[in-house]
């Protein structure tokens, strides 16, 4: 056994680290609603990031990496219903309060079946070839960089220039007290990715497959002399991961206020994305999700006083922060 | 014919052999117990048999058939479920998801067996709904033994299931060893607690450096005095 600082601890340390804790978490909260407005974005933002950590998160419980390449299947998420909307289905705009029409609510799914595809196929091609040859950590890092920016060059070869914009048409902002204006799109962005939280809950919990996932996660040695085909239960991990960043990407064009596409759009989104999961406790979806709420608004609140450009700094600020509290962040496993 | 048997069987870790050639068999309805100091190859051969480690040479037949290539969770449904020494059950799943994880490869509805497990072992079915992490020493073996009968298996491999348990709990599990044994059910188990677990077993093999140095029945194993100074560390 190791003798870890948290063992060495006294009770005192122990109760005024929890006074810390107690002292941030409200200075958290009074600070989200003393620019209320900003924090409902945040909210708004931390559900797209929410689809994206959870995918990261739930391919390093079962494959104990951090893939890379998830910025970019978002963004493939992304031109793959650009694609859809432009080229393949008919052209509408203005559904209901939203800027997009229908044909978006066809393109959704299409483009997570299709990042599924492409999550399932770059197990199949490259990383279940790594595994079998016994790769170390660093070596399944680098070829999850490399697919990164194999997909970001595909992206950009196709779709480069012109810049790129989802059909879309202006819509007023639903407008609350309390100076609190909501763009209809991001109401819809939360609603699908609460749909779809939810989807995943029902399926880790109530299916066979989702349970031998958790399975897997938590011990792989033990579910293959359980009987469970763990080569089988990492494509499904895949697949969902690739299917929810494939759905993230196409709600983050939406959420944006232009509804423009970058190449690099998800790349960008890498770190909130990673800080995201450490803070919520890695290989934990429910602190992943927690966890996006916690730096989308951090990074949504602290443009009250910074820069935007400062939102990535910020989001690893509230990381280093968390952890130096919760070393196995908010939602992790003690030991 | 043996239910198990595994002859010249080499393995280990990389590049490092562990086992030298390992004769082994278990026939139906055997206890049979693995003793040996540490480093002596007994998790490593448990291992092999289920295939978590590859055996790079030797023959293992269970039930009349070869499973030496066969993956892991191609060997389980034969009817040979193991329980690790440490790390063996799943922490944050609740006990029932356990069970139900242990059931994996059944096709029928697993209700009535995890109501038999709940039976076998009534501290389980109290804590049903907690996650297997919150389980005391004692409690997490019997969820780790519970979960590998779900399959029905015609043999358990158990690996030191008395490690960290007080003496108490020692009488208990190996008195659950018996029950589990008495309805038809061969155990092959390593343990450090030589004695008492030759004293129940039907048959003994003392392992030394990756090779067998004796087989006897249990009790002629436990009185052996040159098993004591093999292994025992009797003078």
């Amino acid at each position: 056994m190791f003798i870890t600082a948290r063992t060495m601890r006294s009770p005192a340390v122990v109760r005024a680290s929890r006074v810390a804790q107690a002292v941030l978490a409200i200075v958290f909260v009074v600070l989200a609603l003393s620019e209320i407005g900003l924090a409902v974005n945040g909210i708004f933002l931390g559900s797209v990031l929410a689809l994206g950590a959870v995918g990261i998160t739930l391919v390093f419980g079962v494959m104990r990496f951090a893939n890379i390449a998830h910025g970019d299947m978002m963004t493939m998420g992304a031109y793959v219903a650009f694609f859809l909307l432009v080229s393949v289905l008919p052209e509408h705009t203005g559904l209901g309060p939203f800027t997009f029409g229908f044909p978006l609510l066809i393109a959704i799914p299409v483009s997570m079946a299709a990042v599924a595809a492409l999550a399932v196929g770059m197990d199949v091609l490259v990383f279940r070839r790594l595994r079998l040859r016994r790769a170390n950590i660093v070596t399944i890092e680098i070829a999850s960089l490399g697919l990164a920016i194999a997909i970001r060059g595909f992206v950009q070869m196709i779709w480069d220039t012109p810049v790129r914009y989802f059909p879309n048409e202006g819509r007023q902002h639903f407008s609350l007290p309390a100076d609190i204006s909501i763009a209809p799109n991001h109401l819809f962005v939360s609603g699908a990715a609460l749909v779809l939280a939810i989807a995943l809950h029902l399926l880790l919990t109530r299916t066979k497959q989702g349970k031998a996932m958790r399975a897997t996660s938590d011990n792989a040695d033990l579910a293959r002399a359980s009987g469970i085909d763990t080569d089988r239960v990492l494509l499904w991990t895949w697949g969902i991961a690739g299917a929810l960043a494939g759905a993230a990407g196409v709600l983050l064009v939406i959420f944006n206020a232009t509804s423009q596409l970058k190449p690099t759009m998800g790349f960008q989104l890498l770190v909130p994305l990673f800080a995201a999961v450490v803070v919520g406790g890695i290989g934990n979806p429910y602190g992943a999700f927690l966890g996006a709420m916690l730096i989308g608004i951090s990074m949504e609140v602290s443009t009250a006083w910074a820069l935007p450009t400062y939102k990535p700094a910020i989001a690893f600020t509230v990381m280093v922060i968390v952890l130096l509290f919760r070393p196995r962040g908010i939602l992790g496993s003690k030991d | 014919m043996p239910l198990l048997d595994a002859t010249g069987v080499r393995a280990g870790y990389g590049d490092t052999e562990i086992l030298h050639g390992v004769d082994m068999r278990v026939d139906a309805g055997e206890i049979v117990t693995i003793i040996g100091p540490n480093g002596s190859g007994k998790s490593t051969m448990m291992k092999s048999i289920v295939g978590i480690v590859q055996a790079s040479a030797g023959e293992i037949s269970f039930d009349g058939r070869r499973i030496e290539a066969l993956r892991a969770d191609r060997r389980i449904p034969l009817g040979l479920c193991y329980v690790p020494q440490t790390e063996n059950v799943f922490p944050t799943l609740t006990i029932t998801e356990n069970l139900e994880m242990g059931g994996f490869l059944r096709n029928d509805k697993l209700d009535g067996r995890i109501r038999e497990m709940f039976e076998l072992f009534p501290d389980l079915a109290e804590k049903r709904n907690a996650k297997a992490a919150a389980l005391s020493g004692g409690q997490r073996q019997m969820m780790a033994v519970a979960r590998a009968l779900m399959l029905e298996p015609k043999l358990l491999l158990l690996d030191e299931p008395t490690a960290g348990l007080s003496p108490l709990l020692m009488g208990t599990v190996f008195q659950m060893i018996q029950n589990i044994n008495a309805t038809g059910v061969a155990i092959l188990m390593v343990e450090h607690n030589a004695k008492k677990a030759l004293a129940i077993s039907h048959r003994g093999y003392v392992l030394a450096m990756g090779e067998v140095r004796m087989e006897n029945t249990g009790p002629e194993l436990a009185g052996d005095p040159q098993v004591g100074r093999l292994y025992l560390g009797n003078e």
